[in-house]
């Protein structure tokens, strides 16, 4: 029965909210049943009712990444959809070789970002200590020479200025690094995970 | 066909043949299929754009003891089918007069 194959189905899409759950089931239920596929040619067409379910998520909450005004209970974190998009594409036994190509490339991608994020916030906290303490022992020089006060100072406003502005223009910066990680994930997702045009399992 | 087929080309064929008469899932899915070669999963995420952009209402009927789901063009759709066309015009006008040429 092609309603045990949706109840499955439906049952395996947990973390998409129930309306837009029964109204996704009721589209594909309809389809199934309008083009008289039963369960064995379901099957076929769209794999276990697991792994329809598993591909209808990962397009499903790409597709409302992509709507940036949708509400944040149909979203996920970019994490968790890299996670959907990774575990999809090992549950699919032809593209396990891809899946550990990709693993492989976003563990590179990723170290190397929390690396580099590393290095500049790093830098940044001692541009900032070194500032800071300028500014301090500036005001302690005022008794032995104004000249090196005001330098020691001033190099430390500078520094301190600098941290401010480079400072939002690093945390921009990891933002775009990581959103481009995501966007390669959904690239993966949509090019290898589509429900396909006569699929087979 | 190898050309991944634009949003705004779905959008506008979709609402196209909604022009001509309400339909339903289906008929949408396979016609789109027969003319662009699109994946199963494509028609969802459009026709559900569509809908909450209110390009398109739906509204259930009875069919043989369930029930089937009717797509429906509004007159924002209309107004956006317009809009789609004349793009299409001028992108259609500027490609042909590079890709259409015969050798």
């Amino acid at each position: 029965m092609i309603d045990d194959y949706f109840t499955q189905t439906e049952k395996y899409l947990n973390n998409v909210p129930v309306d837009d759950r029964k109204e996704l089931i009721q589209f594909y239920k309809e389809q199934a049943l309008d083009a008289q596929l039963d369960s064995t040619q379901l099957e076929e067409k769209y794999g276990t009712p697991k792994n329809f379910a598993r591909k209808l998520k990962i397009e499903y909450f790409i597709d409302n990444d992509n709507q940036t005004e949708s509400s944040t209970k149909n979203k996920i974190s970019g994490l968790q959809l890299v996670a959907m998009v990774i575990l999809g594409l090992f549950a699919t036994p032809v593209l396990i070789p891809l899946a550990v190509v990709v693993v492989l490339s976003f563990a590179a991608l990723i170290g190397g970002l929390l690396a580099f994020i590393f290095a500049v916030y790093a830098g940044i906290v001692a541009t900032l200590g070194v500032g800071l303490v300028s500014i301090f022992v500036g005001f302690g020089l005022f008794g032995q020479s104004i000249a090196s006060a005001i330098f020691y100072i001033g190099l430390g406003i500078f520094l301190t200025g600098l941290v401010i502005f480079g400072g939002s223009i690093v945390v921009n910066l990891t933002k775009w690094l990581f959103m481009q990680i995501i966007r390669f994930a959904k690239f993966i997702g949509r090019r290898f995970l589509k429900v396909k045009k006569g699929e087979q399992a | 066909m190898n050309i991944q087929v634009p949003t705004a080309i779905l959008d506008g064929s979709v609402l196209s043949l909604l022009e001509k008469e309400d339909t339903y899932g289906y008929i949408i899915t396979k016609t789109m299929q027969d003319l662009f070669q699109v994946s199963d999963s494509t028609m969802y995420p459009v026709l559900r754009r569509l809908k909450k952009d209110e390009y398109l209402e739906t509204y259930d009927e009875p069919f043989e003891g369930r029930i089937r789901r009717y797509y429906k063009i509004t007159e924002k759709g209309k107004q956006r089918l317009d809009e789609i066309k004349n793009d299409w015009q001028l992108f259609n006008k500027s490609a042909n007069e590079l890709l259409g040429g015969k050798k």
